[in-house]
């Protein structure tokens, strides 16, 4: 995507927050993609002695945990599975928010009234309950995550894309489109919706790194999918030996952490790059 | 802070346009627990099985007796049939039963609520003191390293799950430092009364409202460094400094008192949030509030009482939401109810 | 207004502002404000005039610095003075009022509220007695209701009023020199009239001298004494404000002059005469004359170098080696 002269992976590599941001991004999606060819025997194997120290064994080099499971692989499988429910469940919520933002902001009237009512019950029920409730009811499955995060994710996205859809439609391109007899939707997808981009990619990388923590948290609670070992999951069982292997807590911990922080970096990047009327003078 | 003689009073509000606001913040609320209910009334139906199922887990029960058990607690009609009993008992604040604490709902949740509401709120004082000081502190200090240091220690805060923040905190302080107690609300089985008690329950909250409160001070720090770097720079900012205001005055009446008013708003839209959150930190730390009631209800298909956190919890975030906007109005004498 | 013999109020001597050790946004300032007088420092945006307002506030960004020359207040030279004695005279000895009223009050204070702040930040006053003189100002400045008025929040009042609380602010504490910078741009023409003669009549009464920063050549006629005249940084022409506009002698004020519209509709075909060129930026600055480049007059001395202050008349002076003019 070219954003003026320069494309903008160029603009984020130049800008600090961005360059680092999308290193560390670029090592996590790297361990994910290499989590097979590396360990190709799988997060769940109980390779070797239980509760390995980082170091003690050279076969092991992030250590075991209390089952024997090598912690290295539980890291680079785990990264599949915390990186891809968080992407898949940004990608689903700023669908939704992004139809819902749009028709309500476009037409207006009841429909906005109606959708907006709808968002704020949304937006009221505190978010994380929600998620349990989904996840808890309707059973762990890595599904009924993606779903249950972007259910409670896509009100922000929404309010975002009906906020630029108000303010660009009332712009005249888009009364001429309509004057030449252009049906709505040609009008909203074509018109306006490529206009409102740049706030939407500023929010969808919050919104993978929210996705990632709401994952892991699940996970930690035990409401993670029993089949899929993520980052959340390697905390949970690192819980009970807390007070003599934490280091079993401290590296999905530091992971989580790394990814997150780089997803925020990138998106202070993207804000500043995208919205330079908005840049902070400082 | 100035209280001229004649401050515009907040009494103005008892009159004029504000019964009419009132009005329509009440039926927009009610609107909005309506599809709560209805959301989470259809939602708690999805779950394969029902409550029954549940407790003929526990015991052996014949087909006739679940049946008859499904008579009885109304789970045989159609669901917009249950759905309309349930709301039809709702308005009269009968939440049901909950097998799981064999009391009624509504008792329950009584009991826990207290927990949850001083989790939060203190969450939500305490954060925005100390994220208004780091952010004041960080505006003043743009560009040198105190800001530097500052904004570094926000970024990593604010990407740190609170849960993680949770067991860094167990560790260092209960198992290294062995100075806190890990769990519950009070020590266990303690008779001590008054001041004692309230001792003992502060020792036992400073943890997990500490580990609460670390993401949100990161937002209102960074929030708080940009409002102020942003109102500094203002027309008014220049005129107190022209008048020969020391500049003590000039940031903290002149300036701050401005520079609060997105910080204001943006409380008000973490409440959700920060009730959410509160789950989390109450099942770590095996604090007995809503959070930990509503994760043991879906556990145990507790559907009734499930529904009635949910409701509890929206509404709360409902009133608060509503008092921070009364509090907004206060605070900022521009806005003016149409 | 004959100027009185004594030493004048202001003193901007040689003055000179700059980004740290760059090139000067402001060179070789010179000019005074006598009490009961009216200055007008006139000249196109961006040639230094607010700047040259902000320093002797003391007011000046950070980044900026005086880097030479003095400004003396009643004989105290400012520049010298660290920012804790500057404050004991900003508000009080001095005050300034801006261009926009909009914004230049606290919003979530009342009006009232900031006219007593500034009473009790330079005077000892009790709160009742800081109240009953700010209805006084309000009222001394013409705004109708003073006493309800002072309860008023900013937003509540019209721009004119507006500006009149900040001119009582300024005020309040009886200060000898009034900076106005554009105090009349933002507001309606027939607010305008207002404002000024309010400001000459307070000055009348106060015998205060004031420093009136604008680009509008009609206000510097109808409210100034004596004006003065910038060009990129430095003073180009100063003098009587009649002399200086009926006679202009150097060729930038009198292309300023000639530049203003003026005929009625059914005059026909005088084009606009323009300044032909544009204003060098401070990094770009010819190294003779400032104006040279644009100058219909300029002749081969005029590159060597800055042209010096030479008298041209009755208390006016010029930076021009070859004035235009009628001589005296």
């Amino acid at each position: 995507m070219t954003v003026g002269s320069q494309s903008l992976i160029v603009r984020l590599l130049r800008h600090p927050s961005g360059l680092v941001g999308l290193l560390l991004i670029a090592l996590a999606v790297g361990m994910a993609l290499g989590a097979g060819y590396f360990f190709p025997a799988g997060p769940w194997t109980m390779a070797g002695p239980p509760r390995l120290w980082p170091g003690q064994n050279a076969a092991f080099l992030l250590g075991t945990d209390s089952l024997g499971r090598d912690l290295a692989a539980g890291l680079f499988h785990g990264s599949r599975v915390s990186l891809a429910v968080g992407a898949s469940a940004a990608v689903v919520s700023i669908v939704i928010g992004t139809v819902v933002g749009s028709l309500s902001g476009y037409y207006g009237g009841w429909l906005d009234d109606v959708l907006m009512r709808l968002t704020d019950a949304m937006q009221t029920i505190p978010s994380f309950l929600s998620a349990i409730a989904i996840v808890g009811i309707v059973g762990p499955s890595l599904p009924t995550i993606i779903f249950a995060i972007a259910i409670v994710s896509w009100p922000m996205i929404a309010r975002l894309v009906r906020a630029e859809f108000l303010r660009l439609r009332t712009y005249d391109f888009v009364q001429s489109c309509r004057i030449i007899g252009m049906s709505d939707i040609r009008i909203i997808v074509t018109q306006i919706l490529p206009n409102c981009l740049a706030p939407i990619i500023v929010a969808s990388s919050v919104l993978v790194a929210t996705a990632i923590i709401v994952e892991a948290s699940l996970s930690f609670l035990g409401l993670g999918d029993p089949n899929a070992m993520s980052w959340g999951t390697i905390l949970g069982n690192g819980r009970a030996a807390l007070r003599t292997a934490w280091y079993m807590t401290a590296i999905p911990a530091a992971a989580l952490v790394l990814t997150v922080l780089a997803l925020n970096l990138v998106g202070d990047a993207l804000n500043d790059v995208l919205n330079p009327r908005l840049k902070e003078r400082s | 802070m100035i209280a001229a003689k004649g401050t515009k009073s907040p009494l103005r509000f008892l009159s004029g346009p504000m019964p009419r606001y009132v009005l329509r913040r009440l039926s927009q609320a009610v609107l909005v627990m309506l599809l709560v209910v209805v959301g989470s009334f259809f939602l708690v139906k999805m779950a394969p099985g029902d409550l029954v199922d549940v407790l003929a887990g526990n015991s052996d029960m014949t087909a006739d007796q679940m049946a008859s058990l499904r008579v009885r607690y109304g789970l045989d009609q159609p669901v917009m049939v249950q759905l309309f009993i349930y709301m039809s008992r709702l308005v009269m604040l009968d939440f049901g039963y909950s097998p799981l604490n064999a009391a009624p709902v509504l008792d329950v949740i009584m009991g826990r609520w207290p927990v949850t509401a001083i989790l939060v709120v203190s969450s939500v004082v305490i954060s925005m003191a100390i994220g208004t000081v780091l952010g004041v502190v960080s505006a003043r200090n743009a560009g040198n390293p105190v800001d530097l240091s500052i904004s570094i220690l926000m970024l990593v805060l604010y990407a740190t799950p609170s849960f993680v923040i949770a067991i860094c905190f167990i560790l260092f302080f209960s198992v290294f430092l062995g100075a806190m107690p890990i769990a519950g609300f009070a020590t266990v089985g303690t008779q001590a009364t008054g001041l004692a008690y309230v001792w003992d329950v502060v020792q036992h909250l400073a943890m997990p409202v500490a580990a609460l409160c670390t993401f949100y001070v990161a937002i209102y720090g960074r929030i708080g460094r940009a409002s102020m770097l942003e109102v500094l720079k203002l027309d008014y900012v220049r005129t107190a400094r022209a008048k020969g205001l020391p500049e003590r005055r000039v940031v903290y009446v002149h300036a701050l008192r401005n520079a609060l008013l997105p910080l204001v708003t943006m409380a008000g839209l973490q409440v959700s949030a920060l009730v959410g959150g509160a789950v989390l930190i109450e099942t770590i730390f095996g604090l007995p509030g809503m959070g930990r009631t509503a994760f043991d209800a879906v556990f145990e298909r507790d559907t009734n009482l499930l529904l009635g956190v949910l409701f509890i919890s929206s509404l709360s975030v409902v009133v608060v939401n509503f008092v921070i906007d009364l509090l907004y109005m206060v605070l900022d004498p521009r806005v003016e109810l149409a | 207004m004959t100027p009185a013999p004594e030493a004048p109020l202001l003193n901007v001597n040689d003055l000179s502002i700059r980004y740290g050790k760059g090139v000067p946004l402001v060179e070789q300032l010179n000019f005074t404000v006598r009490r009961g007088e009216t200055v007008g420092l006139v000249g196109e945006s961006g040639c230094g005039k607010s700047l040259t307002a902000l320093a002797v506030m003391g007011l000046l960004a950070e980044n900026l610095r005086t880097s030479s020359g003095s400004i003396e207040l009643e004989g105290t030279n400012l520049t010298a003075l660290g920012q804790n004695a500057l404050r004991s005279y900003r508000g009080n000895r001095m005050a300034m009022i801006f261009q926009e009223p909009l914004t230049a009050l606290n919003p979530v204070m009342t009006v009232g509220a900031q006219v007593v702040e500034v009473l009790r930040a330079h005077r000892r006053m009790g709160r009742a007695e800081a109240e009953k003189r700010a209805v006084e100002l309000l009222e001394q400045v013409r705004i109708p209701d003073a006493a309800e008025r002072f309860h008023d929040y900013p937003h509540r009042l019209s721009g004119g009023m507006r500006q009149r609380v900040v001119i009582a602010i300024a005020i309040a504490c009886n200060p000898a020199l009034l900076i106005a910078d554009e105090p009349t741009t933002a507001l309606d023409v027939t607010v305008q009239a207002q404002i000024l003669q309010l400001l000459k009549s307070l000055q009348r009464e106060a015998d205060l001298g004031l420093l009136l920063i604008t680009h509008d050549l009609g206000v510097v006629r109808q409210v100034a004494d004596r004006i003065v005249v910038m060009y990129a940084g430095s003073v180009v022409e100063e003098g009587p404000v009649d002399a200086v506009l009926d006679d202009p002698r150097h060729p930038y004020t009198a292309g300023l002059l000639a530049a203003r519209p003026h005929g009625s509709f059914s005059v026909q075909g005088h084009r606009l005469a323009d300044i032909r060129g544009a204003v060098p930026p401070p990094e770009a600055r010819p190294g003779g004359c400032l104006f040279e480049p644009r100058c219909p007059h300029a002749q081969a001395d005029c590159k060597a170098a800055r042209p010096p202050r030479g008298v041209v008349g009755q208390d006016r002076a010029v930076r021009c080696y070859h004035p235009v003019g009628r001589p005296n």
